[in-house]
């Protein structure tokens, strides 16, 4: 027993004598909450850093102090360097505490370093590294990152990182932006079955909520769910806001899904925004999607939760018919290889319910409603369809990793290796199938006209 | 040769299981994608079921031989000889092993946690606790298993199960994988992952009878499989086939994943606990046994003062690997190729041996199977 | 300086042991003292196959009946009562005058149960001094004219079995054998204490009995022995010191307990050769096996209803003259953190109650260490929010977090040392809120931040839940250690200090039972009271690592009004 306590003992004094290492104070440390990626002037990149400074939140002294909107508990520096690591250093030549990325929720790429395949090299340091977190979100910003991180003051969180937790999940129940975390980004990139996405993100063109101008190029000739290579124009001084995708796809008014992150008609609220996605084909990013491509993506991967949506009455081609739809069960897949051409079948399962008749036609009852169950599976089968035919022959990526269901077609590795499915994928074809029941009417059951001088009139 | 102390069933049996799963903590989901891609559970089945049939085969082979353990058996098989050249393999293999898992259980911490800590600091703290482990006897370190173990399994069924909203079905496809050789070549050597049942071995002198012998290896390679499979099963459908190749440490990956709301995020690093409880474990019992055997060997009176000495080598062989790389390379080239020898045939040998001895007639000198008729020999109270 | 190198040499270099003897529990072996041993064998049956047939209801025809013949009456209740060995057993030889003749009688009864002002003036007065016997040679009639005319107690019964007898005497009663009668008197005569004693000071319950023991020894025993009317409860005395010869008394129920623990204790009591013994404390620190270790090995508890359910599972008490401490041993680390008042609860509470108190068992024992472990090294494990709060309230502090912690805990430790002495009852209170508010103070002067007056808050009052004190001292100390080992290396420090904490304690033995039991080593039996508690109608058996000489407590229905059938359930018998 003795032998032990001496052995504990000196074990105690040698750690006396080497000290602890590894012990970081935790206010020895400043926090990156998001990282910001460009191309660089002088250097290969222009990294931004968006670290949290603790002592403007207040909270010592046995109360709150007031900690200011959520813009002053964050400060923005720009370092030009050749990689993330060194940014780190040089940022640290003039930053008194350690730069600690554990809590980095975001890391945006700019648009240009993503055409250029460039974001490649970066995604090693991130899997690599202890620091990074898997489920930290992986954005590309059409504009420069700089700017988008710029415009982040979030008005109703204290903390910018609730701010990046909420904004990040917003996709379960608005449809219009996609959950683009790291470790998929990473494993889409490797695997030979499916294509990466990240969700894009844009600094408003609103002035009143900027300080500095926000670029971001103009996207005009979109078509619904279809990509092209865009050109990039340089940003223009009093942008309109509100450039929509509608036109191209024949529509009179937008809906919410037709614009891209940076377009949207708004004023306040922050200069930040996210909306569509970017469709990679390797590294390289070949195209974007507005926000009704963002659903379509979620609706043919089975991630989609819920969202309002309107729709064109059918009786009333001016009013709209609102309905919360959800998956009624993941979308069932099916490739199968027929002459060497991938023929995928989709087939989608909705569920909604009624959340508005605008035009207050009985479509609650029995013989109505399949009306509307018709026009909005109609509606969805269209607009994925148009979707998946794009990625198909447009972008040549299978996002939606319809390469996943095609491996069962093969026994071994080697084969399915061969079988090169990413090149096989431009000449798929689709079958898409979707259905609609519409469960609940909300708490009304039917709607009665409303009256004025004129008689009664179907609202 | 019987011994004072005895224990139970579950004592026995949560040594050998935690044995074998220490490993499942380091690198074992990763060499099953390595060696058969996304069949890598069918490996994992195929070289199980061969492992149960030898370990039936060398069970029967140990019928006769009621609480000997296989030093005496080599003894009886071919004398003295025998029994230092076999004392002497085993005792190399634990060595080996025990450096091995020093090494690599400190650079898992290293990386999990303390990055800028010399590797010596951190492996001082696995040394402690063998060493004092060793020191409190082997009674102690079973009775600590029995406790502890159950405990870890927990918190590796919970990483599993927490990992499982990240699954996806198709990550399997294609069912064959690397294909045949894959599978069953590259598999065969895996046997290598069921080593530690060498402890098995060991141990009869301190297990009450034979059926409780039989009922221990059944029960502890059940529980082991059923995790071992469970483990690859999940880290193949977690992450897709050419992104499982990458990590150096399946579990901890899987235990990055778990992301239940703003809150249950970033757990990882409670896990430390549990590996390095395994890890503990695991040393104090390699420690113990590698003491044991030689002190069996050349047939020394006592075994404390080898405590320190064996701490000592062990540590310092750990120091010798230059980078983490070399570690592992060894492993694959060292134990994976040869241990399952060690493990199965060299049991299979001796027992042969001792039996074909034993029935030519020839007694040697050692005394003979004793045990069934020394009713009322002193025990502790240990299971009923 | 060679006693250095000498100690020096013994840590390095290997010297052989020398061989002591180690206590292992032998299972039904009876080892003892000769007298004992021989009366075994027939007193382990005739008693049990006595306790069946008392445990059959009342059985009017008992099977002794008592003979004429004093001597064998004297006998007879000698060997009932163990008296030599059993020494509060009274008895008292005495004459009765009839006529010219002298009649012997004796008396017995215990010391400490009855009254003695009655027993000597309304028993012994009377049978000795007043009792002319007038009569005529009519042996048949003496024993009325005995109980109308000279026993002037108000509860006088004649009885002609032995066993009546004997159950009288348990609770209180005196018996009284007189020569050539073939009946006996016994009379009531209760004079223990009952409700003089006060509450216990240190383990209060809300529901359950609130006596505790007091400083006299015989006044204990009573207390025990009024709630175990079982004649095979034994209590030796022991007198302990030299100087003070402190009576002392070993308690245990003969035919459950196992020998050889009650041999052990014997042993170790007798054993003790010191000038002055005092307390239970010291013959505790005597008498247990490892001075160093941080828990304790015996349960000392101030409530007679906890030894008497103790007593019952098979364990050995020992009481000391001048200490209201019983110690109570062998024991598990699970029993220390067992209340009694997990018994007098229903299961739901009790097992609330226990959840709760192995959650302040963690938390007394871990917390501060897992707060530096996470805030020094593993930072990424905090939600952000979280993360910033704290680092911002810890913005003014100078310390760096280990000092400060350091420091709030030794504060804390000296406020409660203080509090003890703070006269009243008030002391223990103002002592915790006196640590809050100096904690409010120092927060404010930004010495510490707020975060760290919550840990220690709860830290000190998880310790407090904690039912044994001296078990919670335990962990008060090791606190301590987590700490260093938390802000020396993290996770990885908390670990290789919970298994090195872990083997110590599996590995410790309490009088030859292995302080983790039932758990390590695995026994048979079941886990019904051990972490969580069963309903008490499933607790059949008594613990198994304490090697009882009759294992079974209550039979498998132990609910007489449920039917033989049942099960147990609902009306539905679901």
């Amino acid at each position: 027993m003795k032998r032990i306590v001496a052995l504990i003992l000196l074990f105690s004094l040698c750690l006396g004598l080497t000290g602890c290492y590894d012990k970081k104070e935790i206010d020895d440390l400043a926090y990156v909450l998001a990282l910001g990626i460009d191309k660089g002037k002088t250097n290969t990149l222009k990294v931004t850093l968006q670290y949290a400074v603790p002592s403007k939140l207040g909270g010592g002294g046995g109360g709150l102090g007031g900690g200011g909107g959520g813009s002053q508990v964050t400060s923005i520096i720009t370092v030009e360097a050749n990689s993330i690591t060194d940014a780190l250093s040089m940022a640290n030549n003039f930053l008194s505490r350690r730069l600690d990325l554990s809590h980095s929720e975001i890391a945006v790429f700019s648009e240009e370093l993503a055409r250029e395949g460039q974001i490649a090299p970066y995604m090693n340091l991130m899997n690599r590294s202890n620091e990074f977190r898997p489920s930290m979100t992986i954005a590309v910003s059409r504009g420069p990152a700089e700017d988008y991180l710029k415009g982040i003051k979030p008005v109703l969180d204290l903390v910018p990182s609730k701010y990046y937790e909420l904004s990040s999940s917003s996709y379960k129940y608005t449809g219009l932006t996609i959950n683009s975390q790291f470790l998929d980004f990473y494993s889409q990139l490797e695997s030979n079955a499916i294509q990466p996405v990240a969700v894009l993100v844009a600094a408003s063109k609103d002035k009143s909520s900027t300080d500095d101008q926000a670029g971001g190029s103009q996207k005009n000739d979109k078509s619904g769910g279809s990509t092209k290579e865009a050109q990039a124009q340089a940003p223009q001084q009093n942008e309109q806001p509100g450039a929509s995708t509608a036109e191209a796809k024949g529509r009179s008014k937008p809906l919410g899904g037709d614009y891209l992150a940076g377009d949207i008609p708004k004023t306040g609220g922050g200069a930040s925004e996210a909306e569509g996605l970017a469709v990679f084909d390797g590294p390289k990013m070949v195209g974007e999607l507005d926000g009704e491509g963002a659903m379509d993506y979620l609706l043919a991967t089975g991630a989609f939760h819920s969202a309002n949506i309107p729709f064109q009455d059918p009786r009333n081609k001016e009013l709209l018919v609102l309905l919360t739809v959800r998956q009624r069960q993941k979308p069932q897949r099916r490739v199968e290889i027929s002459g060497g051409k991938p023929k995928i079948y989709l087939q989608i399962a909705l569920e909604a319910d009624i959340l508005a008749i605008q035009s207050g036609y009985n479509y609650e009852t029995p013989q109505n409603l399949p009306i509307l169950e018709q026009a909005s599976a109609s509606y969805f089968q269209q607009t994925i369809q148009q979707f998946l035919s794009s990625t198909a022959q447009e972008a040549h990526a299978d996002i939606c990793g319809f390469g996943q269901e095609a491996r069962g077609c093969f026994l071994t590795w080697k084969d399915w290796e061969d079988y090169k499915w990413l090149q096989q994928y431009k000449d798929a074809t689709f079958d898409v199938s979707v259905s609609m029941t519409i469960r609940r009417p909300g708490l009304m059951l039917r709607s009665e006209p409303y009256t004025s001088s004129g008689g009664e009139s179907q609202p | 040769m019987e011994s004072d102390i005895v224990f139970g069933r579950w004592e026995a049996i949560a040594l050998i299981v935690n044995t074998i799963c220490a490993r499942i903590f380091l690198n074992f989901p990763r060499s099953m994608a390595e060696d058969a891609g996304t069949a890598g559970w069918l490996e994992t089945i195929y070289f199980t079921i061969i492992t149960f049939l030898l370990f039936w085969l060398i069970s029967k082979l140990y019928a006769k031989f009621n609480r000997q353990d296989l030093l005496d058996i080599a003894e009886l098989g071919g004398g003295g000889i025998l029994r230092v050249v076999s004392g002497l393999i085993i005792l190399a293999l634990l060595l080996f092993i025990g450096t091995i898992i020093l090494r690599e259980y400190s650079e898992n911490m290293k990386i999990i946690a303390l990055s800028d800590s010399p590797i010596s600091f951190v492996m001082g703290f696995f040394a402690v606790a063998m060493a004092v482990a060793a020191y409190l006897g082997l009674e102690g370190i079973v009775r600590s298993h029995a406790i502890v173990v159950p405990q870890i399994i927990l918190a590796l069924l919970f990483i599993l199960v927490a990992a499982v909203p990240y699954c996806k079905p198709t990550n399997l496809l294609p069912v064959l994988g690397n294909g045949g050789y894959g599978i069953l070549g590259k598999g065969f050597l895996r046997l290598s992952t069921y080593s530690p049942l060498l402890y098995l071995f060991l141990l009869p002198p301190f297990i009450k009878d034979q059926k409780s012998f039989k009922a221990v290896g059944y029960i502890a390679l059940g529980i082991s499989a059923f995790l071992l499979l469970g483990s690859v099963l999940v880290y193949l459908l977690a992450y897709p086939y050419p992104t499982q190749l990458e990590y150096f440490l399946p579990v901890f990956q899987l235990a990055r994943l778990i992301n239940y709301g703003r809150l249950f995020q970033r757990l990882e690093s409670l896990f430390v606990i549990t590996f390095a409880a395994a890890a503990m474990h695991y040393l104090s019992a390699i420690l113990f046994f590698a003491i044991h055997v030689f002190k069996k060997t050349f047939k020394l009176a006592y075994h404390r003062p080898l405590i320190l000495p064996f701490t000592a080598i062990i540590f310092t062989l750990g120091l010798l690997p230059n980078n983490l790389m070399t570690v592992i390379d060894l492993e694959t080239k060292v134990s994976v190729r040869f241990f399952w020898g060690v493990t199965f045939i060299l049991p299979i040998i001796l027992l042969s041996l001792a039996r074909i001895r034993a029935v030519s007639g020839s007694a040697p000198r050692s005394q003979g199977p004793p045990g069934k008729n020394k009713a009322g020999a002193p025990k502790e109270s240990g299971e009923r | 300086m060679s006693g250095f190198f000498d100690t020096l040499k013994g840590w390095l270099l290997f010297a052989e042991p020398a061989p002591r003897e180690q206590f292992i529990l032998r299972e039904n072996e009876s080892e003892g003292d000769g007298s004992l041993k021989n009366s075994q064998p027939e007193g382990t049956t005739s008693s049990k196959k006595r306790r069946r047939q008392k445990g059959n209801g009342n059985d009017a025809g008992a099977t002794q009946p008592i003979s004429r013949r004093l001597a064998d009456n004297l006998s007879a209740i000698k060997e009932r009562f163990n008296v030599p060995t059993n020494s509060d057993v009274m008895i008292r030889e005495f004459d009765i005058i009839v006529g010219k003749k002298a009649i012997a009688a004796f008396m017995i009864y215990y010391d400490g149960m009855v009254d003695r002002k009655v027993v000597n003036d309304d028993l012994l007065l009377p049978l000795m001094l007043l009792s002319n016997l007038d009569i005529k040679s009519d042996e048949a009639r003496v024993p009325a004219y005995i109980r109308s005319h000279l026993l002037t107690h108000n509860q006088i019964k004649v009885v002609s079995a032995l066993d009546q007898v004997v159950g009288e005497i348990n609770f209180g009663g005196v018996g009284i054998f007189v020569d050539g009668m073939d009946s006996a008197f016994t009379a009531d005569v209760k004079g223990f204490e009952h409700r003089t004693v006060e509450r216990p000071n240190t383990e209060m319950v809300i529901r359950g009995p609130q006596e505790g023991f007091t400083e006299t020894i015989r006044v204990n025993t009573a207390l025990i022995r009024k709630r175990l009317k079982d004649e095979d409860l034994i209590v030796e005395d022991v007198l302990v010191g030299l100087r003070s010869k402190t009576p002392c008394a070993i308690m245990y129920i003969r035919d459950i307990a196992n020998d050889s623990i009650v041999a052990e204790v014997r042993r170790r009591l007798k054993s003790i050769q010191s000038d002055y013994i005092h307390d239970s404390g010291e013959i505790e620190q005597f008498i247990e096996e490892s001075t160093f270790l941080t828990s304790p090995h015996m349960v000392a508890t101030e409530r007679p209803d906890r030894v008497a359910a103790l007593l019952t599972e098979g364990r050995v008490a020992v009481i000391v003259h001048g200490s209201p401490f019983a110690l109570v041993m062998p024991t598990t680390a699970f029993e220390l953190v067992h209340s009694p008042e997990d018994h007098y609860v229903r299961v739901p509470y009790a097992n609330l109650l226990r959840a709760v108190r192995i959650l302040a068992m963690t938390v007394a024992l871990l917390l501060p260490g897992l707060y530096i472990a996470i805030t020094n090294f593993h930072q990424g494990m905090l939600p952000t929010g979280l993360l910033l709060s704290i680092e911002a309230a810890r913005e003014r502090v100078p310390f760096p977090s280990l000092v400060e912690i350091l420091i709030m805990e030794v504060s804390f430790e000296l406020i409660r040392e203080a509090g003890i002495r703070i006269p009243g009852t008030i002391g223990p209170t103002l002592g915790i809120i006196g640590a809050l508010i100096l904690g409010q103070a120092a927060v404010a002067a930004s010495i510490v931040s707020p975060i760290l007056i919550i840990v220690v808050a709860i830290t000190g009052i998880g310790s407090f839940a904690i039912p044994n004190f001296s078990y919670a001292y335990s962990f008060r100390i090791l606190r301590f250690g987590y700490i260093i080992l938390g802000a020396l290396a993290g996770f990885l420090g908390i670990s290789l200090g919970l298994f090195l904490h872990g083997m110590t304690l599996v590995t410790s033995k309490s009088f030859g039972v292995p302080f983790m039991a039932p758990f390590a080593p695995r026994t048979a039996g079941d886990l019904g009271d051990v972490v969580f508690k069963e309903p008490i109608w499933k607790q059949e058996r008594r613990p198994d690592y304490l090697e009882p000489k009759d294992e079974v407590r209550q039979p498998k229905i132990s609910r007489g009004w449920i039917g033989q059938q049942d099960r147990g359930g609902d009306q539905h018998g679901e």
